[in-house]
């Protein structure tokens, strides 16, 4: 509270506000961050599992991932194969670390995606208003009238499996979800006083929306983005898991879960252990996006 | 009110034709022509034209979609499917109601222990009445159901033999895909409730209540739940989608014959009829249960009953 009393204190000039905004803004969300020991456990987990992602090549070279030995065929863990084996003995260590490669990258550029058009289209739409609004609204039902899932299945269906039609398919899923949280906030947003001064002084639509209306709606869009991951993970490997995912054999977890399936009461370890990561990913992002939620804004706090 | 319902009823005509028109685009790029799908590998080049004629593949798309609609619309008829040559429309016609008893059970099963759990944890804000059950319920959020089916089916089918692990032969063969998909569903239910409620509580109007000195269960129950739950139906309703897609694969998963597995598998083997006929009638449904919803929301929040009550549409 005290904190968000001294903010009150309105600097007087334009610099002063700048530095105002950069230096304290973020810094003092980082500090309330901090505090949530949730979101950050949860912050470490997803920070591990992107490191093991990227120096995935590092630990073991993809080839591993891919190489079958017949001799090991679901072997249980032991030292020198920490995971065990899948059921053409290809080592599920190297196999989960380069799927964590496939799953995040997923996860992320379709969050990533998602805000970007989504963040656009709603700013845009939301601050225009009339019949653009209309227009987009009414198409956005119909889109958000098919189910997730099963319209990012009709896309991989027509454009075939493979990661950057999966990336597309499961993006345009969330768009619409995504540019409708953006339209409202942006509502919000332009009904305050500040926008209408600034729209009085003559400012021109897009100054306004850079200027005004997104950075106030940042908050509201990195939360929504960190949960989306969380979403999209889940997403990306429900549809790895029905076979409509990646191409095998490259790894992806959902895919190794469904690869591991067959051997379900002879090797569970198959399941279990890439089943833990889509989970632990998953999980992380979401305490995380709860946990930013409540430091960018802790009058929301629940 | 009958304003309300009707006019919703008549918005669901262009979602209903934009949807199908939509999957009917998508699918349409999907590589390959009916006649040499229907005919297979074999079959001579003048029979697949002759095939092709006779099912108007040959019209440009917006005709073919409107002869797609009338016979669906007029005829029950969805087209056969490349792979079975059966009629799809009596495929889906018999998958239904597994489906639909998949998706029914799991979200009584997610209500039934989401939302007492919900409003539990919101009174108890704090508390560890309110850790424990949050913490769970996003742990089970962040799970896919198929996850959730395998533990299920390696512990109570395999190992202590309690249920099939495949098949749909009796009741007992639905009580892990209810649980499997009720338990990440009531997940997200439960954290909604809890926000909901806690929401709620915060109101002017239940702190007057406590400070006129009624009975706390009373101010719970009455004044808190009552408003609490409207948002709670909502989301249960639009979260019928999420449910339909892992419906989906825990289908595919438990093997039971319902309309997830009839799609997936259509998208295998690339039979478009299945496919557009399958996703079409899962989108249609959905829509239909979004409209039930909006319309038993008008119908318990008096704010939108007065909203179209007192004024023209």
């Amino acid at each position: 509270m005290m904190r968000a009393e001294l903010n009150s204190e309105a600097p007087n000039t334009a610099a002063d506000i700048l530095v105002f905004k950069k230096e304290s803004r973020w810094k003092e969300i980082w500090r309330r961050l901090k505090k949530d020991r949730v979101a950050m456990m949860g912050l470490v987990i997803i920070c591990a599992v992107i490191f093991l992602a990227l120096a995935a090549n590092l630990i073991v070279p993809y080839s591993t991932a891919l190489k079958m030995n017949m001799k090991l065929r679901l072997a249980p863990p032991s030292a020198e194969h920490w995971f065990g084996c899948d059921g053409y003995g290809r080592d599920l260590l190297a196999r989960c670390l380069h799927g964590s490669r496939v799953s995040l990258l997923v996860g992320f550029a379709t969050s990533f995606a998602t805000l970007l058009a989504g963040g656009m289209l709603g700013a845009l739409v939301g601050y225009v208003g009339g019949k653009l609004d209309d227009l987009v609204m009414r198409a956005l039902d119909i889109f958000s009238s098919i189910p997730d899932t099963l319209f990012a299945m009709a896309v991989v269906a027509a454009m075939g499996p493979g990661i950057l039609n999966i990336c597309i398919a499961i993006s345009l899923t969330n768009i619409p979800g995504f540019v409708r949280m953006v339209r409202s906030s942006v509502l919000n947003i332009a009904e305050q006083e500040y926008i209408e001064a600034s729209r009085a002084g003559g400012a021109s639509v897009m100054h306004i929306l850079s200027r005004h209306v997104l950075p106030n709606a940042v908050g509201t869009l990195i939360v929504q983005t960190t949960a989306n991951v969380a979403s999209m993970i889940l997403t990306a490997a429900t549809l790895s898991f029905l076979g409509l995912g990646i191409n095998p054999p490259q790894p992806e977890w959902g895919a190794l879960v469904s690869e591991g399936k067959e051997f379900l009461r002879t090797a569970p370890h198959l399941i279990l252990i890439p089943g833990f990561m889509i989970c632990a990913a998953s999980f992380a992002m979401s305490v995380l996006g709860d946990g930013l939620r409540d430091a960018l804004d802790p009058r929301l706090r629940t | 009110m009958h304003r309300f319902i009707l006019r919703r009823l008549l918005m669901m005509i262009p979602i209903i034709i934009g949807v199908s028109l939509l999957i009917f685009i998508i699918i349409d790029l999907v590589p390959g022509d009916p006649g040499s799908n229907l005919l297979g590998p074999g079959a001579r080049q003048e029979d697949i034209d002759l095939m092709n004629e006779q099912l108007g593949y040959n019209y440009p798309l917006l005709q073919r979609y409107g002869v797609y609609m009338y016979n669906a619309v007029f005829k029950l008829d969805l087209g056969k499917s490349y792979s079975t040559k059966k009629p799809v429309f009596t495929e889906v016609v018999n998958r239904l109601p597994v489906s639909l008893t998949v998706a029914f059970n799991a979200i009584m099963f997610s209500l039934v222990f989401g939302v007492p759990l919900g409003v539990l944890s919101a009174v108890k804000q704090n508390t560890l009445f309110d850790r424990i059950p949050t913490g769970l319920a996003l742990l089970l959020a962040s799970q896919p159901a198929f996850l959730i089916g395998l533990v299920l089916m390696l512990i109570f089918s395999l190992h202590l033999g309690w249920f099939p692990v495949t098949g749909a032969a009796s009741w007992k063969s639905y009580i892990m895909p209810m649980v499997a998909l009720g338990l990440p569903h009531g997940g997200r239910q439960l954290r909604f409730t809890r926000s909901s409620m806690l929401e709620t509580i915060r109101q002017d109007y239940v702190r007057t209540a406590k400070a006129k000195g009624a009975p706390p269960r009373r101010v719970i129950w009455k004044h808190a739940m009552q408003n609490a739950l409207l948002p709670v139906i909502t989301v249960a309703g639009n979260s019928f989608g999420v449910l339909i897609g892992s419906a989906i694969a825990t289908e595919t998963l438990f093997g039971l014959p319902g309309l997830g597995t009839f799609v997936v598998m259509g998208i295998k083997q690339k039979d478009v009829p299945v496919v557009t006929g399958g996703i079409i009638i899962l989108a249609v449904i959905f829509s239909f249960v979004i409209l039930a919803v909006d319309i038993s929301y008008a119908f318990v929040d008096p704010r939108i009953r007065a909203k179209y009550s007192g004024r023209r549409g």
